[in-house]
């Protein structure tokens, strides 16, 4: 009888963190089946076969790397400071998934001291954190935080031994080559130009005034939905651009214009034809789409 | 001499419909006065525009994207904004000057008979060759910071009622002086109600 | 004898100074967190609005607590300036709906990954990982997010109300989840109905439930830890809770609370050892998380395991688990009773039009948690939060020391402390924005 595969081991190494990935990978559904195939080595909260202090003292190998959290060199994990734990734990291991936006570019921590803190293999859009000659390891899965699911992908991925392709920022094409945009409930608006009045209602694109990002950032969040059922659109919260390096921008509820004129425009789209469409579109009054979907909610 | 091609025969008709609209007006151009100005038989007229209305639409859309062509070009220039505004008042005034039955017509026909281009020319649709281009000079300016961030509207009625207006006036011949002497003030107005303060 | 002992499997992690007799008796314990992120930094010079953005990554746990509060602060802050600002009660319901969801989950998750698992572990029969509570978990964190989009990290709570319009698919959807729930509860973790285990009155009938809190209980027992872990018996609540009025109780009585009495004592910060401030309420430590809510809320199992043992571990533990009782059934009236006709969101005026001081409670999985700030035509000129576990797990003085501090001195040894110190569920990231 064949014997069956080894467990994949793994470590997770938290830098500076608010937790989220870890609530947010305790989201998965299918956490029993992952746990039969991968093995922990070491986890902030799950139980694993060493706790931080051995893990400190003990500098393991593994088959995968996950970091969660801002860099910065100072920084300590059971007295260790960061730039010793987490090149060692990188040199010994097969992969290294970054997980989340502040592992991945800074994020919000990075904002409490800009010079200091970093990705672990970007600083926002500059390769030139401390796993930079490490580069062909990482897998970044930015976000904030980052879905369990885009999580237990890259793991089977690495686990089915298949390529995984990979955008300038290392992040998984297959998650991350749609815009947040895509799959929206609320395309038909965009496609109209119909803008949410206000907060607080199902109807209307978000793109206009209440600072929606989908349309340029690049994320999966309205095909593989949150806690399986929604997203930040779909709840009539704007994306807040939350997988991209720029995060957190500022003014995130209101969509900054010049002259009325959305200053980003969606991803990929030349300005000019853009507003060539939107001034069409917006040319038509489409009744069904300016009243509400149910009239008992009016 | 070989037979006028069709499209050629499409643009006679635009251009002296063009002239017969912006002078008559939309109600009292009739097919039939266009035909006989054009030498044509009105069955035959009917081959080029299936109605009117039609060829009311097909002369608009022609003078937006004649009027946006050359306002792209103003946009695609080196010069900096309050050059631009410049550049674009003098493109305006000469073909009101050159061509007076082409902003006539914009004017007369187009804005006051919006009830003729409610079909097919919703909005702002089929001025969008020209709307588009003056929403990129003004996204522009105000990205530069060179103009002052407020509702498009507010500023597209300053910067285009003006100059409707002017050439309004022109035509109806109360202006004291030569349109073209007004051009380095009135840019000098608009860039001022407009730039930052 | 001192020792030094890295409390792990919290959120985050910190470190317990012990001085011991030589028997190993815990004399006095210093708690310290190590990990400082200067999250109202970040805040200050931001628009306002963004705070609902940045507030709730102070925690991934209870980062939706930090949303609420971060909202219930900007409305206060539009009313100190003289402007009107009205919530449907549509949008108080739903924010109940997904703020108690969030204790919900907590209070699980610290119930299976925390206390069953040290309790066995110091029994010397480790655990493995408890899915199924994870499962019940992350459906209570699919509820909310049937509302707010996604747990964690929402930003779904704004000046005016919430961004989401929910259907009757959305509140049906929900009540299947509770349903599910309140089976996993009942058959898993109470060992009996709801209501047979709200009308419970005795030690020794929580004793022979057969659930896993049941196990944690008897777990506890041959701890010997039961009667363990009394502090002051000083509790407040500053923030609206079900049940719960703003109420502070100490040996004096109980009274009406008010946020104004409430201080922050950072003498107790330096470099490298603690970053944590100390939250005080008229000028002494006050605990303040389920066991206070229970208290003030009068919810009678608890009233009478602290009649007759006082805030021992028993309580404080017996507490939190009596809360997922009661909010979930209150979650559930909430659902039921949702008018979806009434608007979601009420416009205010425009954010850049308010400069004021104001400040928003909530009652977080922990306690009562404050955010302050001032706002200059919009922008954040400063911001201050005060979690929960700044209040139950602040270092004092050997005279008057912390609440968690004092419920760990006498404990046998330092691993007995440590759980002592745990049934407080500890927040590291929390404490130390």
């Amino acid at each position: 009888m064949p014997s069956k595969p080894a467990k994949l081991q793994i470590i997770w190494l938290q830098g500076i963190t608010c937790n989220g990935n870890t609530h947010s990978f305790l989201n998965d559904s299918a956490l029993g089946t992952l746990l039969q195939d991968v093995q922990f080595l070491h986890h902030p909260i799950l139980p694993s076969a060493l706790t931080l202090r051995e893990l400190v003292s003990k500098l393991p190998k593994s088959d995968i790397l996950i970091v969660e959290g801002a860099y910065e060199a100072g920084f300590e994990r059971a007295g260790m400071r960061m730039d010793k734990l987490l090149s060692a734990l990188a040199s010994k291991t097969k992969h290294i998934i970054s997980m989340g936006s502040c592992a991945s570019f800074g994020g919000i921590f990075k904002e409490s001291s800009p010079d200091t803190i970093s990705g672990i293999l970007f600083d926002k859009t500059k390769a030139s954190g401390p796993l930079r000659g490490m580069r062909e390891k990482v897998i970044t899965l930015s976000g904030c935080p980052a879905h369990p699911e885009w999580l237990s992908f890259v793991i089977n991925m690495i686990r089915c031994g298949k390529t995984i392709k990979l955008d300038e920022y290392r992040r998984p094409k297959e998650l991350y080559a749609f815009t947040v945009h895509n799959g929206c409930l609320r395309n038909e608006y965009f496609e109209w130009k119909v803008d949410s009045g206000h907060f607080g209602t199902k109807e209307g694109c978000l793109f206009y005034v209440q600072g929606c990002q989908g349309p340029f950032t690049h994320g999966s969040c309205n095909k593989i939905l949150w806690n399986g059922v929604s997203s930040k659109t779909r709840a009539g919260t704007p994306c807040l651009g939350c997988t991209e390096p720029t995060f957190p921008k500022t003014e995130l509820f209101s969509t900054k214009t010049y002259m009325s004129i959305p200053a980003e425009m969606p991803l990929g789209v030349p300005k000019r034809s853009y507003l060539a469409l939107a001034g069409a579109a917006k040319s038509f009054h489409i009744k069904r789409l300016e009243e509400r979907l149910i009239d008992d909610n009016a | 001499m070989a037979r006028p091609s069709k499209e050629e025969r499409k643009i006679s008709i635009m251009t002296k419909a063009l002239e017969l609209f912006s002078k008559e007006g939309f109600y009292q151009t009739t097919m039939p006065s266009i035909a006989e100005r054009i030498g044509m038989s009105v069955g035959n007229l009917y081959n080029y525009f299936t109605s009117k209305e039609m060829l009311a639409k097909e002369l608009i859309l022609f003078i937006a994207n004649m009027l946006g062509e050359e306002i792209r070009r103003i946009n695609e220039s080196t010069l900096d904004t309050e050059g631009k505004i410049r550049a674009i008042v003098h493109m305006y005034f000469k073909i009101a000057q050159e061509r007076p039955e082409t902003i006539e017509y914009f004017l007369r026909v187009y804005l006051s008979n919006r009830e003729v281009f409610r079909e097919g020319c919703e909005g702002m649709i089929c001025v969008s060759a020209f709307v588009t281009e003056l929403m990129i000079f003004f996204e522009e300016g105000v990205r530069s910071g060179e103009l002052r961030d407020q509702d498009f509207f507010s500023a597209f009625g300053l910067f285009m009622g003006y100059l409707g207006g002017m050439v309004f006036l022109n035509g109806e011949k109360i202006l004291p002086n030569a349109l073209e002497s007004y051009e380095t003030s009135i840019a000098e107005n608009i860039y001022n109600a407009l730039k930052t303060r | 004898m001192i020792t030094h002992e890295l409390i792990e499997r919290i959120e985050g992690e910190a470190v317990i100074d012990f001085r011991s007799d030589e028997s190993g008796r815990v004399e006095d314990a210093t708690i310290r967190f190590l990990h400082f992120r200067g999250m109202e930094a970040i805040l200050e010079g931001r628009s306002a609005l963004d705070a609902l953005v940045i507030a709730p990554r102070v925690c991934g746990i209870c980062g939706h607590s930090h949303l609420i509060a971060a909202a219930e602060m900007l409305e206060s802050l539009y009313r100190n300036s003289g402007m009107e600002i009205t919530l449907s009660s549509k949008a108080q319901s739903i924010r109940s709906i997904t703020r108690l969801s969030e204790l919900l989950q907590n209070h699980l998750k610290w119930l299976y990954l925390i206390m069953l698992q040290e309790s066995a572990k110091m029994l010397g029969t480790p655990l493995s990982l408890s899915l199924k509570a994870l499962y019940a978990s992350s459906q209570i964190n699919r509820l909310a997010a049937l509302f707010s989009g996604q747990w964690p990290h929402s930003s779904y709570a704004l000046p005016g109300g919430v961004s989401c319009d929910p259907t009757q698919i959305e509140v049906m959807q929900a009540l299947k989840i509770v349903s599910e729930v309140e089976r996993f509860l009942e058959s898993e973790v109470l060992g009996t109905s709801m209501k047979e285990f709200e009308s419970i009155r005795t030690r020794s009938d929580l004793l022979s439930l057969e659930g896993d809190y049941g196990t944690l209980v008897r777990n506890v027992d041959r701890l010997g830890l039961l009667e363990s872990g009394q502090s002051h018996g000083r509790f407040l609540v500053l923030g609206l809770h079900p049940g719960c009025e703003r109420v502070s109780m100490d040996e004096k009585g109980r009274r009406a609370a008010d946020a104004g009495r409430v201080s922050e004592d950072a003498s107790h910060v330096y470099e490298g050892k603690t970053y944590a401030k100390n939250a005080l309420y008229e000028g002494t430590f006050f605990e303040t998380g389920p066991l206070a809510r229970a208290l003030v809320s009068r919810r009678k199992l608890i009233q009478s395991l602290h009649g007759a043992g006082g805030d021992s571990v028993l309580t404080r533990i017996t507490a939190r688990v009596d809360e997922i009782v009661y909010l979930l059934r209150h979650v559930r009236t909430l659902l039921e009773t949702l008018d979806l006709s009434e608007p979601s969101f009420i416009p205010p005026p425009r954010i850049e039009t308010i400069s004021a001081e104001g400040y928003g409670i909530v009652e977080a999985p922990r306690g009562s948690l404050i955010h302050r700030a001032t706002l200059e035509r919009g922008q954040i000129t400063s911001y201050s939060i005060i979690t929960p576990t700044q209040w139950n797990l602040g270092n004092g003085t050997s005279a008057a020391p912390g609440v968690a501090q004092k419920a760990m001195i006498g404990a046998e040894n330092n691993d007995k402390a440590s759980f002592i110190f745990r049934t407080f569920d500890v927040c590291s990231v929390c404490t130390t924005h």
